[in-house]
């Protein structure tokens, strides 16, 4: 019988309870494609992981925010805005891409990034949360 | 092009299997019936879920892809209205590339000839 694809969500899996409280977890894994969709509470913010593994693209989204208001957000799905910094005038030639980047508050910033991962992300939130704080 | 398999069957399976016609001939049909089957699910689970990001966004995934890529005010209200579309974004494309390699594989399947069965 043919395997389920291995996306690597065990350790993501294995660190979300014990990083995050009241965590919704959800999971859709086959021999081609991978689904994980995070959920929970990290102190007074909410997380947000969602993670699409298939057998070309690992695709990310992992935000960080205060009620409903975005604190930061690492994604790879090409907007305008991360085409422009990556390829200049050129940007309308790579609409297909993946462009990892990241989301400053209420996505009013924008800086590219080397591609992350969701154990990375969640590892790293206290740091995040201290260089939200040191910029104000 | 055929490829050879070897199987076993449980021999009161294998014969019941004699009763619908010669082996050869009924286990290829019965593989391709088995293949167009699953690769219809798979078609339809992954069209379910891009109707619903389609429905969300009121729009297909390459326009929407186009927008955010393309237009700055869509991509500035869109940031507004829906802040985590990036979550739904990476579903939606998965989705979309899953509803194209599951069109391709049935139509491969449908056009893969079929053994002749003698009338059931």
């Amino acid at each position: 019988m043919a395997q389920a694809l291995d996306a690597g969500f065990a350790d993501i899996i294995a660190r979300a309870p014990a990083r995050l409280t009241q965590v919704d977890l959800a999971e859709d894994v086959e021999t081609e494609r991978a689904i994980l969709a995070i959920d929970g509470l990290y102190g007074p913010y909410r997380v947000v992981v969602k993670e699409v593994v298939g057998s070309e693209h690992r695709r990310y989204a992992y935000y960080l925010l205060q009620g409903e208001r975005i604190l930061l957000g690492f994604d790879n799905h090409a907007d305008r805005a991360a085409l422009r910094l990556k390829y200049g005038d050129t940007f309308s030639a790579h609409i297909s891409e993946l462009v990892s980047h990241r989301h400053g508050p209420d996505k009013s910033s924008i800086t590219l990034t080397e591609p992350w991962d969701a154990v990375r992300f969640l590892e790293d939130l206290d740091d995040l949360i201290a260089s939200l704080v040191s910029v104000g | 092009m055929t490829s050879r398999l070897t199987i076993s069957l449980q021999d009161n399976m294998y014969e019941l299997v004699q009763t619908f016609g010669e082996p050869a001939t009924v286990v290829p049909t019965a593989v391709r019936r088995y293949v167009v089957d699953r690769s219809l699910q798979r078609l339809e689970a992954a069209e379910a879920n891009v109707t619903v990001y389609a429905q969300r966004y009121a729009m297909d995934y390459e326009t929407f892809n186009r927008r955010v890529t393309l237009d700055e005010e869509y991509l500035d209200r869109l940031n507004q209205e829906h802040p985590l579309w990036e979550a739904d974004a990476i579903e939606w494309a998965h989705w979309t590339e899953e509803v194209n390699l599951w069109r391709k594989r049935l139509t491969q399947a449908l056009q893969t000839s079929s053994p002749e069965l003698p009338p059931a």
